[in-house]
């Protein structure tokens, strides 16, 4: 080396050291490491403070690096080469810096190293990029939570939804409500739902995320009685009023006097615009936050739909109850010498209003009345026209005491009304003697009962008739046999017979098949036998009105 | 309790059911429960099954006749009726409770002495006739909004119509309690179809009642390991039941009395995937074997494989199961 370009390295060598970049060199045979002012400056060190030794610049690496570091100049200093390394170096003021390092080794050819040098420079931007990483971490933990939280608020509305869509019963719609609530949202709920006039109060039901559930019904439960339910007296400092169960907009309310001050927040509950009730959630020694709050008033909106449908629906269901016990007797009289049962079952279960109608009643002159008819159309027409049917055969009945006087007296009264209700019909008049019964049948349009004699021995009582409500000249017959004991007669709609396996009818044979078989048996097991043997026949497919009665010769 | 009455007395009041002799039953009831406090409770929970249970080994046993077996249920539930109305009535505001046999069981004995139990401790059953559907139940439900469901099963096959009513009680959000013979000696079963509960005996299903969480967790918690072959059946369901009215007739098919018919095969087949358990299905298969002899009913063999030709191949298992069942039965396919 020349001394010109000796003094061209050197200025290099003062200009790189001007910018921060500081210069070393390893001479491995002599084991010294040799840095420059500013090398010692990026490691934090006085000028010509540096020992110069290898182990000496481990030191000053952060201790978490420094495995790494190791590493990297290990490989290069057996292979020979190039490397670039970024790591954190420790001043000894405490203070950490980032640093690059790049160098060269080489080796010869027995893999020694021959001599090592290169460059240093504090990577000042890093701090600021590290606190920028920070930050964004922080951030992205916040957004995470928020995200968590997001969901599960979603969770929580989606299972108070899925818990409460099924039901139609106000109570179970507060028991899973306030199950929830106190679950996921508060420690303690109380749920008060009063119903416009003429429901009146209907119930309060509170819970407690450890205590469980009390329903109490009928009557308000008072602030004081439903807390105390709750094992927490929330009023006990006077602080909380009674109105907090009568709020019209959603309230807040802190009761500090207790351990753990309690947080409660109350909000109407509102359906169609009328409050039916209030909902009061409790927290302990957690406030309500505005996200908590609005979910808590979503979860009872909710809840006053469902308590709203579920009272509609109670009140359809007193409204089919009285059409259903207006259209067939609750229980069957018990007549001497007369084993009788009937089975009935109409095709639309969640209405149970059916368009078949049975009555069995006494005739003044002692002998009694059988009747099982088939009104056309359904639904609540249906039985609208099955009860008047019922009714105005009741009085044709005991007032001509005859089957066939019966059903015209009947067709004229359904001719006179306006909504032409039509049916079919057949009715039986019994008489029970000592050990027998005189049976006589007429029909309308509707199918003739079946004898049963004995065991698979079984017959049509062949009779016809026309319907009733169509014709003023309708035709009908009437047929008479007496029973000995232990024959029955059955009669039938043809929801029975026309019950379907596939496009296969039950049948009239398959019916008489099966009363026949059983023929000894109560007339309570007939109709249970005809009606399992129609419902493994049906196989669960759903079937028209079913209506079966069974008379059996007691003798 | 079951098993402390003298199986002497047992068997005296089974001859008596035998002869259809109802004074002679109720004289013994009444004996019973003149004797002392427990004595409903001996006759509801011990003497009644008991009987009964001997009265379907008979009937299985082809000693009684069909007839036989019918008088003596009648005069059992009779019996039941007659003490039930002898208890105090529940009051209107008493907790409900539904109780309801599993859609195709026509055993409801069981269902009235879990109402007697219950009414006992003052709960007010609503007892649904027998083989419910699950629509019925729901309308049930809907009107008596009870605070459980109480679904009785007695025969392996209809559990698949006690798995359909089982989930319908609880899409209402109404706890459901299963227990009866098909639902074996664990909860497991009721378990895996989604019961929230199993009652041992129905007599004790109010104190199980009492401590019942009356939190029910939206269907989607529900966790049913069901087996995949099940879906399987259950999608082809119709076509399966009309292949094998095809292949069978459909007196063959249906048979609901003798109990022996290809549906009957069909429901407990899926009745074993559902309890994982292949002794049902193997069980069935021997039964219906031993029906074969009656009057009437076709060997096992041909309605078995009427239903192995009838199942989709995509069924592997339940063919697999069926065909190992057929052969551990003895039932030559």
């Amino acid at each position: 080396m020349t001394e010109e370009t000796r003094s061209t390295a050197q200025s290099a060598a003062n200009w790189l050291a001007d910018i921060g970049v500081g210069t070393w060199t390893w001479d491995p045979a002599a084991g010294v490491v040799a840095w420059d002012p500013a090398t010692e400056a990026v490691y934090g060190l006085d000028t010509g403070s540096f020992p110069g030794t290898f182990d000496a610049y481990l030191n000053l690496i952060h201790p978490d690096d420094r495995d790494e570091v190791v590493k990297v100049i290990g490989e290069v200093a057996t292979m020979g080469g190039d490397y670039s390394i970024r790591h954190r170096v420790v001043w000894p003021n405490g203070v950490v810096r980032w640093v690059e390092g790049q160098g060269r080794i080489t080796v010869d050819e027995t893999g020694q190293p021959l001599d090592g040098r290169g460059i240093v420079y504090a990577l000042t931007d890093r701090v600021t990029f590290d606190k920028e990483r920070a930050e964004l971490t922080a951030s992205e933990e916040v957004a995470r939570a928020d995200l968590a939280a997001s969901r599960e608020r979603l969770r929580f509305l989606i299972d108070l939804t899925d818990a409460i869509a099924g039901t139609l019963n106000t109570e179970r719609v507060a028991r899973q409500f306030v199950s929830l609530i106190t679950g996921r949202l508060a420690s303690a709920c109380i749920v008060d739902v009063q119903l416009q006039e003429p429901f009146g109060h209907l119930f309060t039901c509170v819970g407690h995320s450890t205590r469980g559930q009390h329903v109490t019904s009928g009557t308000p439960l008072t602030l004081p009685a439903a807390t105390a339910r709750l094992g927490t007296p929330l009023d006990g400092s006077g602080r909380l009023p009674e109105s907090i169960l009568d709020v019209d907009t959603p309230e807040q309310a802190k009761i500090v006097d207790e351990p753990g001050a309690k947080y409660v927040s109350a909000v109407p509950l509102m359906a169609h615009g009328t409050r039916i009730g209030t909902a009061v959630a409790v927290r302990t020694g957690r406030a309500w936050s505005r996200e908590s709050r609005e979910l808590l008033e979503a979860a009872c909106r909710r809840a006053a739909g469902a308590f709203d449908r579920a009272e509609l629906h109670a009140d359809r269901s007193k409204f089919v109850a009285m059409f259903q016990a207006a259209a067939t007797p609750r229980d069957l009289p018990r007549i001497p010498g007369l084993d009788l049962a009937a089975h009935y079952r109409p095709a639309t279960d969640l209405i149970r209003l059916g368009g078949d109608l049975y009555d069995v009643f006494p005739l003044p002159g002692g002998s009694w009345m059988l009747v099982v008819g088939d009104i056309c159309g359904k639904g609540i027409v249906a039985a609208g026209h099955a009860e008047l049917a019922r009714t105005a055969l009741r009085a044709a009945a005991v007032a001509t005491e005859d089957p066939v006087e019966t059903l015209r007296v009947l067709n004229r009264t359904l001719l006179t009304e306006s909504t032409r209700p039509m049916l079919t019909a057949a009715v039986a008049k019994v008489t029970p003697t000592s050990g027998q019964a005189t049976f006589e049948v007429a029909v309308a349009g509707h199918p003739p009962p079946l004898l049963v004699q004995g065991l698979d021995d079984w017959r049509v009582l062949e009779v016809k008739g026309t319907m009733l409500g169509v014709t003023e000249q309708p035709k009908f017959e009437r047929i008479t046999h007496v029973l000995e004991s232990g024959q029955s007669v059955a009669l039938y709609t043809d929801g029975v017979t026309e019950s379907r396996f596939g496009s296969t009818f039950f049948g009239v044979d398959r019916l008489g098949k099966t009363l026949s078989k059983g023929w000894s048996a109560s007339a309570n097991a007939l109709v249970g036998d005809v009606a399992s043997t129609i419902d493994a026949w049906a196989a669960g497919q759903p079937s028209d009105d079913l209506l079966l009665m069974v008379a059996r010769c007691e003798g | 309790m079951r098993g402390e009455l003298p199986a002497a007395v047992v068997d005296d009041f089974v001859i008596r059911l035998g002869h259809g002799d109802e004074e002679g039953c109720r004289a013994l009831v009444g004996e019973l429960v003149a004797s002392g406090g427990q004595g409903v409770r001996a006759v509801a929970d011990d003497l009644i099954p008991r009987a009964l249970e001997l009265v379907g080994e008979k009937w299985e046993a082809a000693e009684w006749n069909v007839a036989q077996e019918h008088v003596a249920s009648d005069i059992c539930e009779r019996i039941v009726a007659t003490m039930t109305m002898e208890l105090t009535a529940p009051a209107e505001s008493t907790s409900a409770a539904v109780i309801a046999c599993a859609e195709g069981e026509w055993h409801s004995l069981a269902a009235h002495i879990a109402a007697m139990g219950l009414q006992l401790r003052s709960w007010r059953p609503v007892v649904l006739g027998p083989s419910v559907s699950a629509s019925q139940l729901v309308a049930a439900i809907y009107d008596a909004g009870p605070e459980l469901v109480a679904v009785s099963c007695s025969l392996p096959a209809n559990l698949p119509g006690a798995r359909r009513m089982i989930v319908t009680a609880l899409e209402t959000g109404t706890p459901v309690v299963a227990g009866g013979r098909a639902f074996g000696e664990s909860p497991d079963v009721a378990k895996r179809l989604g019961a929230s509960s199993w009652a041992a005996s129905a007599f004790d299903l109010a104190d199980l009642a009492e401590g019942l969480d009356t939190f029910v967790p939206p269907l989607a918690y529900l966790d049913q390991a069901l087996h995949p072959d099940l879906g399987i059946l259950e999608a082809h369901e119709s076509t399966i039941v009309q292949e094998l009215s095809e292949l069978l007739g459909v007196e063959h098919t249906v048979d609901g009395e003798l109990g022996a018919g290809g549906v009957w095969l069909f429901r407990t087949l899926q009745a074993a995937l559902m309890c994982d358990d292949r002794k049902l299905l193997e069980r069935q298969l021997q039964w219906q074997q031993g029906r074969s002899r009656l009057a009437g009913a076709l060997p096992a063999a041909v309605i078995a494989r009427a239903l192995l030709a009838a199942i989709p191949r995509s069924a592997a298992t339940a063919r697999a199961w069926l065909d190992t069942a057929a052969s551990d039965a003895g039932v030559e396919l």
